[in-house]
């Protein structure tokens, strides 16, 4: 098993000019996938999820020399990754002058035409359920749901309070169950 | 003495191992290490699959394009920002200078051309007719005597098909006449 790299170490190192791209490198590669998953979820379209991905990274690029480790890179980083997916989906649905509800259209519309997906026909559903309920607590259930994410984690990542995200977990299980009951 | 809420007798212990108080679900640890392997080496945080997969590839080749993007943009910086705050407010006040002189510049030449154009008007307007005329060069009155040469010859030309248009006419009239005869 390949050793990582100390994200101390990572950021110790980020900080000689010289190894900069080097460590950045790195540290994509650590990344990379968590921070692809975690928007390919929210946005689910591939290629906006491409684009977000790097964004993402290019912003961290350019703020990790002034990054104070008040918290872990990883949260950080997913911080700037949910950030970034919110505003493209409210920039989308104000660019199209679309409502919630059209918005949620147009992403279940983009879930059955992508190419991106080899689910089953229950996983399928399961996307589907999730997808009807509001961003944040889409975002709250995937990361606990599918990340198996500790609540202190996400709190710290969405700036929420551990109960908050609880309750927020609770009745998104809730709705996606009422779901699946009218489907069957 | 036996305790009668001791309900352990119902349970089969066969099922649950001695000192574990709690069942697992069917296959758990069998799946858990492969779990953990995964979560560990970051290849795959997905616990449970949402059904999602990406284009072959993609992860080999993103950090490359990222690191391509980042490079390529911190080498493209922007001229305004490399100038420099303070020498454009330098280049600035250098352009505000040049612009006010040249308007200055400006205004004084309208000035002097507005107070030329007054003389001469006034000039102009107190001159007699006579001195006009002898202003007037030989350009001037030639001019006139083409625009009259001019008239004449378009008079003559007109008077031309006029004649032409009558003596149809009355070659017209004499056939008409003979055929008449006949």
């Amino acid at each position: 098993m390949k050793e990582e790299i100390d994200d101390k170490q990572l950021l110790q190192q980020f900080a000689i000019e010289s190894r900069r791209e080097q460590v950045f490198h790195q540290i994509v590669l650590k990344y990379q996938r968590r921070i692809y998953w975690h928007i390919r979820k929210i946005v689910i379209d591939h290629d906006d999820t491409d684009d977000l991905t790097q964004e993402t990274f290019i912003k961290a690029w350019k703020a990790l020399k002034d990054f104070r480790e008040d918290a872990q890179l990883f949260t950080w980083l997913y911080r700037i990754a949910t950030n970034e997916a919110l505003s493209f989906l409210r920039k989308k649905k104000s660019k199209n002058t679309i409502s919630i509800n059209e918005a949620h259209e147009e992403l279940i519309l983009a879930l059955q035409s992508t190419s991106f997906f080899n689910g089953d026909a229950l996983q399928m559903k399961l996307q589907k359920a999730i997808l009807t309920l509001p961003e944040k607590q889409r975002i709250v259930f995937n990361m606990k749901y599918f990340d198996a994410m500790k609540y202190e984690e996400m709190s710290e990542i969405l700036e929420t309070s551990v109960g908050a995200l609880k309750a927020s977990y609770h009745h998104a299980v809730k709705k996606i169950e009422v779901f699946f009951e009218k489907q069957n | 003495m036996k305790n009668n809420d001791d309900t352990t007798h119902l349970i089969d212990e066969t099922l649950i191992p001695k000192g574990q108080p709690f069942l697992s679900p069917v296959g758990y640890f069998e799946g858990l290490p492969t779990i953990i392997q995964r979560r560990i080496e970051g290849k795959d945080c997905e616990i449970r699959n949402t059904g999602f997969n990406e284009p072959e590839k993609y992860f080999a080749t993103l950090p490359d394009r990222i690191i391509l993007k980042v490079t390529t943009e911190e080498k493209e910086q922007n001229p305004v920002k490399q100038i420099g705050f303070i020498n454009w407010t330098w280049v600035a006040s250098v352009a505000a200078t040049v612009v006010l002189t040249w308007g200055i510049i400006n205004d004084q030449q309208n000035t002097l051309i507005k107070s030329n154009l007054t003389k001469q008007q006034w000039h102009i307007d107190n001159l007699s007719s006579t001195e006009i005329a002898s202003i007037l060069n030989k350009s001037d009155i030639s001019e006139e005597e083409l625009i009259k040469n001019i008239s004449i010859t378009t008079l003559n030309q007109q008077i031309e098909i006029s004649s032409k248009e009558e003596n149809e006419i009355i070659n017209q009239l004499e056939e008409t006449d003979i055929t008449s005869e006949l």
